[in-house]
């Protein structure tokens, strides 16, 4: 948790510190892409310090040595540190940054970052000893607060890239075990692994916000969906589970699979209940077995059409 | 615009290491309401040197961890204790305690090696502490009384923490404070005559999350700590002001920028806040 109390010394306005953009792997921020869980992505910024209005508005001279500080904040890693800071040349008006900063760690972006640019001055010397001019060091005179990635404690995409035999040369297998029964987290029921010299593989490993990216995503999220609700089609125990938990949601507790979207089981049940829109889930599966070409193609669409 | 390689974040390269299996929610429960949290011999549920054990253990995607290799850390932890006389299930004086938590925590730091994510999932807790270190909570915490708090489902508040993954698991606070500290929990290169940080001390500084996930503040304020009262002696309730004067500065102070000025700030607050005539 964060703390943030006022201060009662003189800070500066929001609009004097500006941050122009965040890029990271040559896409702007926001995003809420998985970037691949290993290796590296180009952090760069660009900020713009309204140097003239700050020290008017916290009444510090111009002797002061103000500083930004960039802070990488990750609570779910654990992790809060100063990753670069800049002096500020105050003769500078309006003081500009573009920079590349450095690489950041995949794991960190994938895992609830949030960039803060703090404005901070050290030995302070206040325009004729103004009293409410900030007066110790380290003293922050603006801030600014930036998620990078919305992702937080979401479950990555466990995808494994790796050679498939020559001889059977499969773009993708999908397994969905469902031996641990429905509360197992869905990162460990499915295993998704990927031939690494697809166009597939290209894709997931292309920039974040790019076409490319963007298709296999929504390809790879299809194959997932379509080869869980066969599988759950194909079997009457984890059917009838489904459709109880459907049907009595309201009574179940807040740990139940239904509930924590954690769990394979909450996956599925909210797949097959769009699927199955209000239909018993034993006739749609009925219904399935006996047309699976068209149900595949309902199913499809049904998925597009929502764009989950 | 220079072109920049340098990796920002002083995270370990550790990405790669092998993966160890986690349990949900559900199964903690369930396997923790069997014991109501004492157990002192092998639950037949545990894991053993060829399986991960039994009750819908999830396995994560990716190169999983041996089960000989989890037996192997569980023996170099029993034996690093056994070193200092530790026994299991032995009863502990409250240095033996104190020595118990550095021992763990740096011989954890030392076998087991996982990734970031890993290290901050509450399941790969859980799953440590209930399959592989099954008897750690009874033997660390024995006869706890349970607090009035109680978790849901009737579960005793305190020993469940210690078997959740939480800051507060068993095994996860003894290796965060090595990680974080040092085996020596900050003292090495110091006199010989300072005295470790106590229980009340490291949970006044990491249970506060602010203080605790900002790794060269608190090695900063352990340090100052140790220059102010080097004795653990009525050291806890001047540890606990330092530490909340300086988490109810931090919207006001950026300590990151202070480079070798930062202990000298934080002397002057540990000053502040425990002036000599207080006592303690």
């Amino acid at each position: 948790m964060r703390a943030t109390t006022a201060a009662s010394y003189f800070q500066s306005s929001e609009n004097v510190l500006t941050i122009e953009w965040i890029k990271l792997a040559g896409s702007i921020v926001p995003i809420d892409t998985d970037f691949p869980p290993s290796g590296t992505s180009m952090l760069e910024v660009s900020w713009r310090l309204d140097t003239k209005t700050l020290l008017a508005e916290t009444h510090l001279k111009n002797v002061s040595k103000i500083y930004l500080a960039l802070e990488g904040i990750c609570d779910h890693l654990k992790i809060r540190e100063t990753i670069k800071t800049w002096i500020i040349e105050l003769d500078n008006q309006p003081f500009l940054v573009e920079e590349n900063v450095g690489l950041i760690n995949n794991v960190l972006l994938n895992n609830g970052l949030e960039l803060e640019f703090i404005v901070c001055v050290i030995d302070p010397l206040a325009e004729k000893n103004h009293p409410l001019a900030c007066d110790f060091n380290g003293g922050i005179l603006a801030r600014a607060l930036h998620p990078v990635s919305r992702r937080g404690e979401s479950n990555l995409l466990p995808i494994e890239f790796i050679q498939f035999d020559q001889t059977e040369d499969p773009i993708w297998t999908i397994e969905l075990d469902l031996e641990d029964g429905l509360d197992a987290p869905a990162s460990t029921a499915l295993r998704i692994q990927i031939s690494s010299t697809s166009n597939l593989a290209d894709g997931l490993r292309a920039q974040t916000q790019s076409n490319e990216c963007s298709i296999a995503f929504e390809t790879l999220k299809h194959a997932i969906q379509t080869e869980a609700l066969i599988k759950v089609f194909e079997n009457e125990e984890i059917l009838r589970l489904l459709q109880y938990a459907t049907n009595n949601f309201h009574l179940l507790e807040d740990r139940h699979w239904a509930r924590d979207n954690k769990t394979i089981g909450f996956q599925l049940n909210s797949w097959l209940r769009k699927y199955a829109g209000g239909r018993d889930y034993f006739d749609v599966s009925e219904q399935f077995k006996s047309d699976q070409l068209h149900s595949l193609l309902e199913m499809r669409k049904i998925f597009m059409r929502s764009g989950q | 615009m220079s072109e920049v390689t340098e990796i920002l974040f002083d995270v370990d390269p550790m990405e790669e290491a092998p993966i160890i299996p986690t349990i949900t929610k559900a199964v903690l429960i369930e396997k923790f309401k069997e014991s109501n949290g004492i157990v002192t011999s092998r639950p037949q549920y545990a894991a053993d040197n060829s399986s991960y054990g039994t009750g819908r253990i999830a396995r994560p995607p990716g190169q999983l961890i041996l089960p000989s290799e989890l037996m192997r850390v569980r023996d170099e932890v029993i034996n690093d204790l056994s070193l200092a006389n530790l026994e299991p299930l032995k009863a502990m004086s409250l240095k033996e305690k104190n020595s118990w938590d550095r021992i763990v925590g740096e011989s954890l730091e030392r076998n087991l090696q996982f990734s970031l994510a890993q290290a901050n999932n509450q399941e790969v807790w859980a799953y440590l502490t209930l399959f592989v270190f099954w008897e750690f909570p009874t033997w660390r915490f024995p006869g706890r009384k349970s607090d009035s708090l109680k978790y849901d489902e009737d579960l005793p508040k305190t020993e469940y923490e210690r078997s959740a993954g939480s800051p507060r698991n068993v095994l996860r606070r003894c290796w965060i404070r090595a990680h974080v500290l040092g085996a020596d929990l900050g003292t090495d290169g110091l006199s010989g005559v300072v005295e470790p940080l106590q229980e009340d001390e490291l949970t006044n500084l990491f249970e506060r999350s602010t203080l605790g996930n900002n790794k060269e503040l608190i090695q900063a304020m352990v340090k100052t700590i140790y220059i102010k009262s080097p004795i653990a002696d009525k050291r806890m309730h001047p540890t606990r002001r330092f530490a909340k004067a300086v988490l109810h500065r931090t919207p006001t102070t950026h300590f990151g920028v202070l480079g070798d000025r930062l202990l000298a700030v934080l002397s002057d607050i540990y000053d502040s806040v425990n002036p000599s005539d207080l006592g303690d």
